[in-house]
């Protein structure tokens, strides 16, 4: 254990003091500057300049592109503002935009609402807790593309489900569920869900770890019922996890895209297709990369709004 | 020496050490490049999918008879449009390639890619190969930037054992194909394979009644709706087409969850299973190669599809892909020698022996594979058409197809909705 004595450690005075000479010094050049200076700003430069160049000028470009009517080969010419006159008259957009809110929002709510109750169950108390968050994580740490394969061997018409309905006697109850309009969509909405969940349950956790035993032990004591700790505890430390859960849940939402492609394609009749697939569509497969990037502005705008919107809604974060 | 300087000489050491590591290796990849004699050798791409070797065959045969070699590059199918586009305008595009008639989106369509200068023009017997009717699908400007080694005819398919099953007699007209639907679902098989969620489905289905009902009638339609002297909304071909293709998924032709079905009776196949199928008519011919090898006790034969009327059947004879080469390459002499040695009569039948279709040019009845003896009278008759739309028709219009047929199934479409938005499409 170390002593203060006359303003040093006793470890301090035990150690013989060193010739000047001995002593390693930097090398400087003639004008004082060290000879080897770290963490000059211009060391940054590189990276700044790549952010720049891949971030930002990238996206400059493309968004370039939805004024002209590019197919993504070969030479296009400026059309002005006619991507987006076509974008307005065309009422299959307004169907997408509308399953990419409707996804959004399952995404948000869906993942806030089960992740919490995840966090939870999972918080304290159960011995098998640790086995069972790894178990409610691990969907985030595969492949969404590869999972949603998966799932659509569970979906499809001799898949998983309707065998198991099968097995149990539910045969009446069996359909092509990715093939139905009325199905279709809430096949997706179950994957992003079973995905997206893990990730909440985490954020809840690291929130949950912030409420103070003490305080909840004193709640308890003025006989505050579990939904009243829940209420008047719990949920205030975890606004500013909510507010993250949230945010995250509608940015993946709006611009959700491996299920869809790998289920249902956006179908039957664009049912399940949002805004980034038919992006993908338009610039990647039908050649109308003009179209497609003005399409992607639009997501980029929507994506803002609602990032705002929920920013504001959420924006009082203090405990 | 200080701590500063010792370490300032270790950096300095290990970058003389790594230019010293560098500076050989680049320079001996470049004289392997050089001694190996790779400047004479072409490469060529293609869209691989499983067990086919077709063109590492020729290119052995190729070296075998002729010393030069081409270097074979097996991109994978579903990213085999992309890649070459992004090389082609990249500038390190293979020197050839496999490439596909008309405009068909993005990537590789003859005429998208030779608007755009990616190709090279094709001359000399190669071109002597391309269908006439068709030039449009292959050349910009009068010139011509793709040509076909081998053709497969868009039609159905029959899995013999099972077509046995339920009687052995193919339907010849719409009506007798409705009946034998009902009978074979009695039977717990399907009339025919229905994929409509792959977009291929849709359209393919609708065409091969259409070749009945529109182009046997008015083998001029597609010129015409060129000229805006017909529409797909006022044809009653195009109505009766699409409303068949409705009443077969009701009358139960296709397996129990067709409308949303995309490929999975291919692993099935694979598995050595033979599937609860009369036939396979979405696509082309050539898959009966693909069964043939992974179900080789079965028997197959390619069919004419059921007509509107028996005497109005007709069979598409489809260019699956087309050759071109790369406008950028500076290999010409030995791209031009390659070329002809692949249009030479033996290679076009080997090609197509290799890959179940007919070798390209006249088609002949006595010199059809077997398999496709049963479509030999259309050919003697004169009965075979192009495919539908071929270099006329915008890309949107078979889109709008794929994309509103399924909705017939679901009732979010009707007929006329979908025959309004071709018309948008080709309009548009």
């Amino acid at each position: 254990m170390k002593t203060m004595t006359s303003g040093k450690t006793t470890s301090e005075q035990d150690e013989p003091e060193k010739h000047p000479a001995e002593i390693v010094r930097p090398l400087r050049l003639s004008n004082g500057r060290p000879l080897i200076a770290f963490g000059r700003w211009w060391w940054a430069a590189p990276g700044m300049i790549l952010v720049f160049l891949i971030h930002f000028v990238a996206t400059l470009t493309g968004g370039y592109f939805a004024f002209t009517d590019y197919t993504g080969i070969g030479s296009f010419q400026f059309i002005g503002l006619a991507n987006f006159v076509r974008i307005a008259q065309d009422p299959a957009v307004v169907g997408v935009i509308g399953t990419t809110i409707f996804y959004a929002l399952i995404q948000m709510v869906g993942t806030t609402v089960l992740g919490l109750l995840f966090a939870l169950g999972l918080n304290r108390g159960l011995k098998s807790r640790h086995v069972l968050r790894a178990l409610v994580f691990l969907p985030l740490a595969l492949s969404p593309l590869a999972v949603s394969y998966i799932w659509k061997y569970v979906f499809q018409y001799d898949g998983l489900l309707n065998e198991s309905l099968l097995q149990l006697g539910l045969g009446d109850l069996r359909r092509t569920w990715l093939g139905d309009p009325d199905t279709a969509l809430w096949t997706v909405a179950v994957v992003i869900l079973w995905q997206g969940t893990g990730l909440a349950m985490v954020i809840f956790l690291a929130g949950l770890s912030r409420v103070s035993p003490e305080v909840e032990e004193a709640a308890a004591l003025d006989r505050a019922n579990q939904w009243q700790k829940f209420w008047h505890v719990t949920l205030p430390a975890l606004r500013p996890s909510i507010g993250i859960v949230t945010m995250l849940g509608l940015i993946f939402g709006l611009r959700l895209f491996d299920p869809i492609l790998a289920m249902t394609g956006g179908g039957p009749v664009n049912s399940s297709k949002n805004l980034a697939l038919l992006v993908y569509q338009e610039a990647f497969s039908r050649g109308n990369f003009g179209y497609g990037a003005a399409l992607s502005m639009v997501l980029t705008v929507i994506i803002l709004f609602f990032a705002i919107l929920q920013q504001f809604i959420t924006r009082n974060r203090d405990v | 020496m200080n701590m500063n300087n010792h370490r300032h000489n270790l950096r300095s050491g290990a970058a003389v050490a790594a230019m010293a590591l560098c500076v050989p290796l680049l320079g001996g990849c470049s004289t392997a490049t050089e001694a190996s004699g790779l400047d004479d050798t072409i490469t060529f791409a293609y869209p691989a999918i499983a067990n086919s070797n077709t063109w590492e065959t020729m290119a052995e045969s190729y070296e075998e008879q002729t010393g030069a070699k081409v270097e074979v590059e097996a991109i994978p199918i579903d990213g085999y449009n992309s890649a070459l586009s992004t090389r082609l305008q990249g500038g390190n595009a293979p020197d050839m390639f496999l490439t596909e008639p008309g405009t068909n989106g993005v990537g590789t369509g003859v005429t998208t890619l030779g608007e755009a200068d990616l190709l090279g023009e094709v001359t000399g017997a190669a071109t002597d190969l391309i269908n006439p009717d068709e030039l449009a699908a292959y050349s910009v400007d009068g010139k011509a930037y793709g040509f076909p080694l081998w053709t497969v005819p868009k039609t159905a398919v029959t899995i013999d054992s099972n077509l046995e099953a339920l009687g052995g007699k193919w339907p010849e007209t719409i009506d007798e194909m409705l009946a034998m639907c009902t009978a074979a679902k009695g039977q717990n098989l399907s009339f025919t394979l229905g994929q409509f969620g792959n977009p291929f489905t849709a359209d393919g289905q609708t065409l091969l009644v259409a070749t009945s009902s529109v182009y046997a009638k008015d083998p001029d339609w597609d010129e015409k709706r060129a000229r805006n002297e017909v529409t797909f909304s006022d044809t009653e071909g195009w109505h009766y087409a699409l409303q068949t293709v409705s009443d077969m998924f009701s009358a139960g032709c296709y397996q129990d969850g067709a409308e949303a079905a995309a490929g999975e009776f291919l692993a099935d196949v694979m598995a050595g299973v033979t599937p609860p199928l009369a036939s396979l008519s979405t696509g082309e011919a050539d898959i009966w190669k693909v069964l043939a090898d992974a179900l080789p006790a079965e028997g197959f034969s390619v069919q004419a599809f059921p007509g509107q009327t028996a005497e109005n059947r007709r069979v598409i004879n489809s260019v699956k892909y087309t050759v071109s080469s790369s406008a950028a390459s500076e290999k010409d002499e030995a791209i031009q020698a390659y070329i002809d040695w692949l249009v030479e009569p033996s290679q076009r039948q080997q090609i197509a022996e290799l890959t179940g279709g007919i070798p390209a040019g006249e088609l002949n009845e006595e010199t059809l594979p077997e398999v496709y003896a049963p479509i030999g009278k259309f050919v003697t008759d004169d009965q075979v058409i192009s495919e539908p739309g071929l270099g006329i028709w915008p890309d949107a219009v078979l889109q709008a197809m794929q994309e509103g047929v399924p909705g017939l199934f679901t009732g979010q479409k009707t007929v006329d909705q979908i025959l309004g938005d071709m018309d948008a499409a080709f309009d548009a």
